[in-house]
Order: C-alpha cells, then structure tokens, then sequence
C-alpha cells in the first residue's frame, strides 16, 4: 500500500485525491491547503483524509511516499524542495514551474536522487495519442514532412481572478497552461524543438496573462510545425487537443477520441478511442488522469521511472520561454539559451 | 428499443470528434441551431431528451414547454459549467445570474431549503450546497415534469471515488421527496456503482452507462459488469453503444441479452436521426416475424 498526499485542494487536487481515494493500492494519508475553509467542503465530499495546513507538519507527521503539488505553479518550486528533503517522491501539475529558471532548479532539486519524479502531461495517457505515436513509429505516413497543431478551449472571456490569471503565480496564460499540451505532444511523439519564430501573442480578456497565441516550431529532425493556441474561443466546451502531421506516404489527425491515417494510395484507417484497450481502473474526467496517477504510484519505491518525468517538464519549459522569448523580440530564436 | 438523445452533443458540449462539423462550423448561434435541431428531431419520432440543467441546454426545449412534445430528463450539476461561470462572474455575480433565472415561487422554495439547513450552506458543506443548486436547477424543468432527474457523471463519479453515500442518500430523497420523480445516475464506473448501490441499499432507480460489445469503458471489466446488470433490479440505460451514430444488430441484441430497453445516443443531425430510427424499427419489425 502506497502512502500518498495531496498538496493544493483546487480543482486538480481534488480530481486527484478523489482517484487516489479510488485506486486499490493506494492510502490517501493528507490532504493540504493554506486554506482551512475548504477543510469542511473537502470532507463532505468524502475526502475524509486528515486535513493540514502547513505542508512540513503534514510531512513530518504523515510520512508520505509520495505527493501531488497540485498549487499555483509559483509555489512549485518551494514544495519540492520541502519534500525533496524528505526524500518523498513527487507528481506536480504542469507547467514544472512560471518559467526556466525555476525550472532548472527544480530539475536540479530531484536529478542524481532516488526521488520518483512525475509531470501532469496526461496527454500521454490518451489511448489515441499512444496509438498515433504507435502509427508513427510504424511508418504509417512515410517520411514526415510538417505538424500543425493545435488547442482550443472556451474557458476565459473576461478578467478573472483566479490564480491562472495572475502572471506572478501562473508564469503566463493560456500558452503555458494548454500550450504546454502541444509542446508535449510536439516532444513526445516526433522530437524535441529546435527553434521558434513568428511567435505571436494575444490579450482579449483583459487579464494580466495572454489568451493565446501561435508561433513556428523547428524540431530537431528539421520538420517544421505551428501551433494555435486559444482559451478564449467559442464552441470548445470541452478541450479540443489535435494534431496534424504530414509525411511523404499520407497524413496523419488524432485527438482525445479518434486518430486517422489518410494514405496516398486512397486507404483510411479511422481508429476510435473505444476501440483501443482502455486500461484505467477508474474514470474521472478521462481516462488520462487515472492512468498517469496509477503509472506514478506504481513507481513509488521501485527501480522504474514514471512515463513522463519532470526531464520531459524542463523540455516543455524551454520551448514555452522560446515562445515567449520570440514574440517579444519578434524574431527566430533558440531554444534553451541559457540553459543549464 | 427506446432511444434517448443527447441534449449536450446538439451544442457542441461534448468533445467527440463526432462533433466535428458541428464544432467546426462554429457559429455563434448555436443554440438557435439545436433548437431547430430538437423540434427536427422531434419530428421524425425522437422526443426524449437527457437534457443539462443549465441556461443554454433548457432554452432549446423552452418554447415548447406548454405543448408537452419533448419528454425532459434533466442531467443536473455539471460542475465543469459552474466552475466555469464562477470564474467569469465571481460569487456574488454568480449567485445573482441563478437567482435571475428564477421566478418568486421557486426563489421562495429555495430560501426554504437555505433555511432549512442554513450551517452546512453557510459552511459551504458540499452536500447541501450541490442539493441548493440542484433545486435551482431543477425548478427550472418545472414545466416539463420530468419523470426521472439524472445527476452528471462528473458529480457521480466524484462522489463514488470517495465513497459518499450520504450524498447519493441526500439526492434520492430530495429528488423524490420534493419533486416526486425518480433518481437517476449517470456514469463512467457502471460497474462500481451498481456494486455501491447496492451495498449501501440506496434507492436509485435508473443508471445510465456505458454499455457495449466492446467492453469499452465498463468498469471494472465487462464480464463483471454484465452480471451487475442482469442482476439488477434498477433501470440500466445503455450509452456509448457504438461510436458511430447508428448501432449495428449485433449492439442492440447484446443490449437485449443484458435486459436492456433504453439507450442514449449522441445525434448532431438529421440524417442520421432518420437513419437511427429506420435502423432500430426495421429490426424491431425483423424480430416480430420471426417470433410470429
């Protein structure tokens, strides 16, 4: 039986309590927030794990093997390094951190340690994300040749105070918080990125942070790709991820519930996500979430990595600070400069 | 085999790819789309609808409401849209549009219930503030009167993660004891639930879930599933049959073998309504031949 905490009972830590709570291996010993109001909310939901609002106490008296960070992006950062003390073994929410710099030091923190290290990237738990990056390894579409991507989600329309609204405690808008997906994905399933150009951003709502924006990608292989970012368009209730590749022998689309490979010769192959194995013990708000929870908890105290580290979350971070990097300069810049 | 549809699908609210054209072709009359959408529907034979108790789902029914066409279930609690509205409008700003939606008699019904149990509101107890929102929800499909009311997956499984029978308690008795219909529940775990239901003798009559020959999405697995539902004396309405619009013969009769009569389908045209209906009531008139 795995020991596990939740730090930060907004809305991810709640989904992830509350699978804990679901998962057979697993003992939700603590959840934690500064803010001791929610305690009575949180117990009549029926996480009735002991509730703390100071994360050394919890550490101390718990002893977890694990936690989730599931704060603003900005406490990151001074979280792990309390748990990384204790030797404790961490799943934190992306973005790993509001920008490169603490970035790297969080990479730093869990580097050349026993520490299990894990990053919110559910996307890779997607069924038909992992069929396409199956397909690609396969050759289905040939050489690939070009990658559009994109992400779209009616969420902000109009100033906003929540947390991910405030630059301070967020690193940025919706380009760090979906954008983050794309360049994930971009990572993951064809290979790291290079250079970024045309990077342009946009502010509508009149928050702080950005409401989208888009940019050019160079990857390492030389293929190139966009990326659209929205969190302020209409008729995305739900979460559109998608990505289109192009390659010599076909295309290649894929999304949260289905992946398609288009052939030159005329030939389609149309995969649904119900036809594709669906491993999750427990479905809450997709299957993504329950996967990257159970693959984390299973490496707790063994000699296997999670799927996604915080490595693939410093990747993620050097692209998203190109992006940024370049549209202020408007201009072709690298990724990763100044980097550790 | 009675068909259900889908409210939410018809609004570009559900992130299937099936949605697609729909999505794509994203307009800003959406509603005025789904609205011509329903009375379409309702036309070529289909009129009950799972329907989400927020502004935009109802106001597709609205202007039929003294006419009695649509048979409503309401699909209360989608949490993804109040937290959503929260965040645009705040608290106060928040609280103030639901009450705006209400007329005088069910604004006095809910000061009831607020006065009834004032603490564990005040206290933001999750319980008795999902009920306050719940009747506010629920006041609005006053005019349909909805034989079953259905709680949101994402509130189910929320609760059934964690284990909260008294909150599944606390909605069968408020759905039954104040609006005199029956308690639904949808979800994505069918097969823990029932379990759950059980165990703890809650008094649920309809559980809607996933239900096909893949085994897709039937938790924890489908053999184990499959038994819960021939055992059940609760109404199991079947979804994710099939992820094209049209279930084949072999969907429906494994739904049959199951003692499935109801299944819920996500329709964002007409076609392949027509198509549905063609295709479930030629199959019904090829089992009545050859059962003589």
């Amino acid at each position: 039986m795995k020991r596990v905490g939740v730090i930060g009972m907004g809305k991810m830590g709640i989904v992830h309590a509350s699978i804990l709570n679901a998962l057979p291996d697993v003992d939700l010993v603590a959840v934690t927030d500064t803010n001791k109001g929610l305690h009575r909310q949180i117990y009549s939901m029926g996480i009735q794990s002991p509730f703390y609002q100071s994360i050394e106490e919890m550490l101390v008296k718990e002893n977890p093997d694990g936690v989730y960070i599931c704060t603003p992006t900005s406490a990151n950062y001074g979280i792990a390094k309390l748990c990384v003390a204790k030797g404790v073994s961490i799943f934190v929410e992306k973005p790993l951190a509001i920008d490169l710099p603490n970035a790297t030091k969080m990479l730093e923190l869990v580097e050349g340690t026993e520490i299990k290290h894990s990053i919110g990237f559910m996307v890779a738990q997607i069924p038909t994300f992992r069929r396409a990056k199956a397909m690609l390894v396969e050759g289905a579409i040939g050489q690939l040749q070009q990658v559009e991507a994109k992400v779209y989600l009616s969420a902000v329309f109009s100033k906003q105070r929540m947390w991910f609204c405030n630059k301070e405690k967020s690193g940025g808008g919706a380009i760090i918080s979906l954008g983050s997906y794309l360049i994930f994905l971009l990572h993951w399933l064809f290979s790291p990125v290079r250079h970024v150009w045309d990077s342009n951003i946009f502010y509508t709502s009149g928050n702080e942070v950005e409401d989208g924006g888009n940019a050019k990608l160079e990857l390492e292989s030389g293929i190139m790709a966009t990326m659209d970012v929205s969190w302020c368009i209409h008729g995305y209730e739900n979460m559109l991820l998608e990505i289109r590749a192009l390659g010599s022998e076909g295309e290649l689309t894929v999304d949260n519930s289905i992946v398609q490979v288009h052939r030159s010769d005329g030939s389609v192959n149309r995969v649904h996500v119900s036809e594709l194995p669906d491993k999750a013990s427990f479905y809450l708000g997709g299957e993504g979430y329950c996967l990257e929870d159970e693959d984390f908890v299973s490496c707790i105290g063994t000699d296997i990595e999670p799927e996604v580290t915080w490595r693939d979350g410093y990747q993620v971070q050097k692209v998203l600070d190109a992006i940024y990097r370049s549209a202020e300069a408007r201009q072709r810049v690298a990724v990763g400069i100044g980097e550790r | 085999m009675r068909v259900i549809v889908n409210a939410e699908s018809m609004m570009a609210m559900s992130h299937d790819s099936n949605n697609r054209a729909w999505r794509d072709g994203r307009v800003t009359q959406e509603e005025l789309k789904a609205k011509v959408l329903a009375t379409q529907l309702q036309g070529v034979g289909l009129k009950a609808f799972l329907c989400p108790g927020h502004a935009n789902g109802i106001s597709i029914f609205e202007e039929h409401r003294h006419a009695a066409e649509y048979e409503i279930y309401p699909v209360l609690l989608n949490a993804s849209n109040y937290s959503r509205d929260m965040q645009q409008l705040g608290m106060v700003r928040f609280a103030w549009k639901q009450f705006r939606q209400l007329g005088i008699k069910n604004l006095l019904g809910i000061i009831t219930i607020g006065i009834r149990h004032p603490r564990p509101i005040l206290m933001r107890d999750f319980r008795y503030a999902s009920m306050l929102l719940a009747a506010m929800e629920i006041a609005k499909f006053k005019m349909f009167h909805p034989r079953v009311v259905f709680l949101h997956p994402q509130i189910t499984d929320l609760a059934l993660a964690n284990g909260n029978k008294d909150f599944f308690k606390l909605f069968a008795n408020f759905v039954r004891g104040k609006y005199r219909a029956e308690a639904g529940l949808i979800t994505n775990n069918l097969g823990f639930l029932l379990e759950k239901l059980e165990d703890w003798d809650i008094d649920v009559t309809h559980v809607v879930g996933p239900v096909n020959r893949q085994g897709y999405h039937m938790k924890p697995d489908q053999q184990r599933c499959e038994k819960l539902i021939l055992n059940t004396n609760r109404v199991v309405v079947a979804t994710e049959v099939t992820p094209s619009a049209i279930p084949s013969e072999d969907d429906l009769e494994y739904l049959r073998r199951l003692n499935i009569s109801s299944l819920v389908v996500q329709l964002d045209n007409i076609p392949d309504a027509i198509k549905l209906i063609e295709s479930i009531e030629q199959k019904q008139n090829d089992r009545k031949c050859v059962n003589g």
